[in-house]
């Protein structure tokens, strides 16, 4: 290392330090650089433009303004797949919010087999979605699935969970919230970074289990809660997997997601233009809506020495 | 180290490079956008018989794309090798997609990276014509002597099912029907004769509820219609019919109805025929509980003839293909033909194979698709129970010799070849926007297959929709 850094000052000579410096610096950045115009930055520009063209991937792309974003006012399955994933997200993100949370603060108290427990409760997230979703199909089976069996036992009717429209998206958030693991990890270590003291001064002062849950505990943590609140809505809006494994969007288009429709777009019906308007218009709603959650920021989360 | 705090070589500078170095690349991988289908002057060497290739010859090498089951694979990959064997200056790479076929096939298109020879469900086949993906082999087909036979292919059928506009781009790999399979023991202990391949003798729709009931049995031994049955505690089922567009034509056809006019290539499925079709299948499950409701058995990621070798199910509804499975399962089966409402019907469909149309070895690839519809290899397939034939010298007394086999094609299935598909089997019309429209008709059908609405219910609206697909698709 040393060694090329000399051979490189050696011969730029006519270089000051400093500009040597800034040679190198860009050179270590560069292949992050190029990466990101290349693959990001890249088909984001191209994208804009493709989204005001009809485009069917193999004959050259037609500019036709804003049609592609007039046409989705009119198109049903835009309005169904956006509908469908609002109905994911809030579901979905307050009750993987606070069952991640829960969990966390089981295992947080855990005096034994704290370990083995964290890693149960983790294990869901590091099985591939694939495998995820093929195993919750047999559960949610409505002959012979795990789920139906329970509810057999108890002298309920069967459920076609994944045949009735009604039950599909109910089906999906169970699925979804099995594996919150990452979550509970980073609620964990938030956990365990609140001082002991304030616990200690808390109860000094007479406060209750509850008392120090909602005045210690709660507001020690609302950086975490924020930022897994915000994490979990933009992923929740980008859900793609279990629509195209499990359900195929169906039935009835009851889990015809926002990302699935735009995939279907792009490579199964040649619009690659419209997939692209679809794409930027979900960029902006994200965007919107994170812009919209950073606002309420600095009255909602609690922050001491004021930074995160 | 310390930041400098000036900055020699500037961000614009540094951007200006990154973008030139990003051109490149991109201009590198672009390929090919512009296709030119000159069909380029033949190499001296190729001739059109295959065994007397010169040495000479300069190595050509072809990819051929396809999806399929792994024995498919193996079929496949043994045409080719055979293919190989007949044309040693022609290697064949095979690019086996079983999953994702289209996605692949689209970017591969898009990057000009395609392979020489490939194949597409008749569903999207008019979209990559109209995209220029296929090259126009309507010449090639008529100067060759055995292709070219107009009494070669099963007319007009092969005509209907590969042909635009009057241009021929693909040709039907096989032909496929739909029909039935029954578990033998299961029909014999209940004394019920299994369907027979003579679509003379096809079973009336009521025969078919009725032998549907005598089939399906609670754990109690009860059947549907007695008192006391429990639609819950089933052990057999006696049907099982596939809810999925793949099967539904043949009903509403046979009905009298028109899945898909070939006239006008738009959905019929407004028509009373089609409605009381579409309900009548769902009707098996909700109203005579002779069929397991909805996909109980694709949600298992189970197949259709695993339920029925193991007894879980007595009839079942499945393609011609389903046989190079059925016949490896170890029990006693028969097949027969499907169940009429007013007339025998049955769809005739496959995939469908073509050439690139910026192919850079025309020639060699129309060996290699010519090759492909040639008896030799369809024979291949269709000894393995995956294809039935889509030739007529194949379905004459001496043609059947050549691949009926035993131990994978039961008793009587050659009628089923020769009068049941020939004669009573349709083909969809070739239209463009058929995949998006065909979910349209999937996703419209899902609340009746499991009784929250009726088909006359939602029909006229799904009908309306995606025929509007279909006409949004037809007017660019």
């Amino acid at each position: 290392m040393a060694l090329a850094l000399e051979s490189l000052r050696s011969h730029r000579r006519g270089l000051s330090l400093g500009q040597q410096e800034a040679v190198i610096g860009w050179l270590f950045i560069a292949p992050a650089v190029i990466g990101f115009f290349l693959w990001t930055a890249g088909p984001m520009i191209a994208s804009i433009w493709l989204a005001m063209s009809k485009w069917d991937l193999l004959t050259p792309p037609k500019f036709v303004g804003l049609k592609n974003f007039q046409r989705m006012l009119s198109d049903d399955l835009f309005w169904q797949s956006l509908r469908v994933t609002v109905y994911y997200c809030v579901t979905y993100v307050p009750l993987a919010m606070v069952v991640a949370f829960a969990i966390a603060l089981l295992l947080n108290s855990a005096r034994r087999g704290s370990a083995l427990f964290r890693t149960l409760f983790y294990l869901p997230s590091i099985v591939p979605a694939v495998a995820n979703a093929v195993m919750w199909q047999w559960i949610f089976n409505s002959e012979f699935g795990l789920l139906n069996a329970a509810l057999r036992a108890i002298g309920l009717p069967k459920i076609l969970w994944l045949q009735d429209p009604r039950f599909t998206m109910p089906a999906v958030v169970t699925m979804a919230i099995w594996g919150t693991g990452n979550l509970m990890v980073i609620y964990l270590a938030g956990l365990q970074g609140v001082p002991e003291q304030l616990y200690e001064a808390a109860e000094i002062d007479g406060a209750g289990t509850w008392a120090r849950f909602w005045n210690v505990t709660i507001p020690m943590m609302s950086p975490v809660i924020f930022f897994n609140f915000v994490t979990l809505i933009i992923g929740a809006f980008q859900v793609f997997t279990v629509g195209y494994v499990m359900t195929a969007g169906g039935p009835a288009n009851a889990t015809l997601f926002y990302v699935l429709y735009l995939f279907r777009n792009a490579f199964q019906y040649f619009e690659i233009g419209y997939a692209s308007a679809l794409a930027w218009v979900l960029f902006v709603l994200i965007l919107g809506l994170s812009l919209l959650i950073f606002r309420t920021y600095t009255r909602a989360v609690y922050e001491e020495g004021g930074g995160v | 180290m310390h930041m400098s705090d000036s900055v020699p070589v500037s961000r614009r500078k540094f951007l200006a490079l990154t973008a030139a170095t990003m051109g490149a690349l991109v201009a590198a991988c672009g390929g090919a956008p512009t296709p030119t289908p000159t069909p380029k002057p033949a190499a001296p060497a190729a001739q059109p018989t295959a065994t007397a290739a010169p040495k000479a010859a300069a190595q050509v090498k072809l990819r051929k794309m396809a999806w399929g089951s792994d024995l498919e694979k193996q079929n496949i990959e043994n045409g080719l090798a055979a293919f190989m064997k007949e044309n040693p200056n022609i290697t064949v790479e095979y690019i086996h997609v079983p999953q994702d076929y289209d996605t692949k096939l689209q970017t591969m298109l898009a990057g000009g990276d395609v392979p020489d020879v490939f194949k597409v469900g008749d569903g999207p086949y008019g979209d990559y014509i109209q995209k220029g993906a296929f090259a126009d082999i309507t010449d090639l087909i008529a100067a060759d002597p055995v292709l070219g036979n107009p009494d070669y292919f099963i007319m007009p059928w092969e005509k209907n099912r590969s042909t635009f506009k009057g241009r021929w781009y693909a040709i039907g790999s096989c032909g496929q029907f739909i029909c039935q399979y029954c578990n033998l023991d299961i029909l014999e202990k209940a004394k019920v004769d299994p369907p027979s391949p003579d679509p003379e003798k096809a079973w009336t729709w009521d025969q078919y509820i009725e032998i549907g009931r005598k089939l399906t049995i609670d754990q109690n031994g009860k059947h549907p219609g007695e008192s006391g049955f429990d639609v819950n505690k089933v052990t057999q089922w006696g049907l099982y019919f596939p809810t999925s567009t793949t099967y539904i034509p043949c009903i509403v056809n046979s009905n009298g109805g028109k899945y898909m006019d070939m006239a006008t290539g738009r959905y019929g499925l407004d028509s009373p025929e089609a409605i009381d079709a579409i309900q009548a299948i769902a009707d098996l499950a909700l109203k005579h509980q002779v069929a397991p409701k909805a996909a109980f058995l694709s949600e298992l990621g189970m197949n259709a003839w695993q339920m029925l070798a193991s007894g879980k199910v007595a009839i079942i509804v499945d393609g011609n293909w389903a046989l190079q499975d059925i016949s490896k399962m170890g029990f006693r089966f028969q097949a027969g033909v499907l169940p009429k409402m007013k007339v025998v019907a049955t769809t005739m469909r496959s995939s469908l194979t073509g050439m690139s149309k910026i192919t850079k070895q025309p020639k060699e690839a129309w060996q290699l698709l010519r090759y492909l519809n040639l008896d030799d290899y369809q024979i291949g397939l269709c000894k393995v129970g995956l294809w039935g034939p889509s030739h007529k010298s194949l379905l004459t007394p001496e043609g059947v010799k050549k691949w009926l086999t035993k131990g994978v094609h039961p008793e009587g299935w050659e009628i089923m070849e020769t009068v049941y598909k020939v004669k009573y089997g349709f083909a969809f019309p070739v239209v463009l926007g058929n995949l998006k429209a065909g979910s349209v008709v999937t996703s419209g059908l899902d609340p009746v297959w499991i009784g929250q609405k009726q088909a006359k219910d939602v029909l006229p609206d799904v009908t309306k929709q995606a025929n509007k697909v279909l006409d949004e698709a037809a007017a660019g």
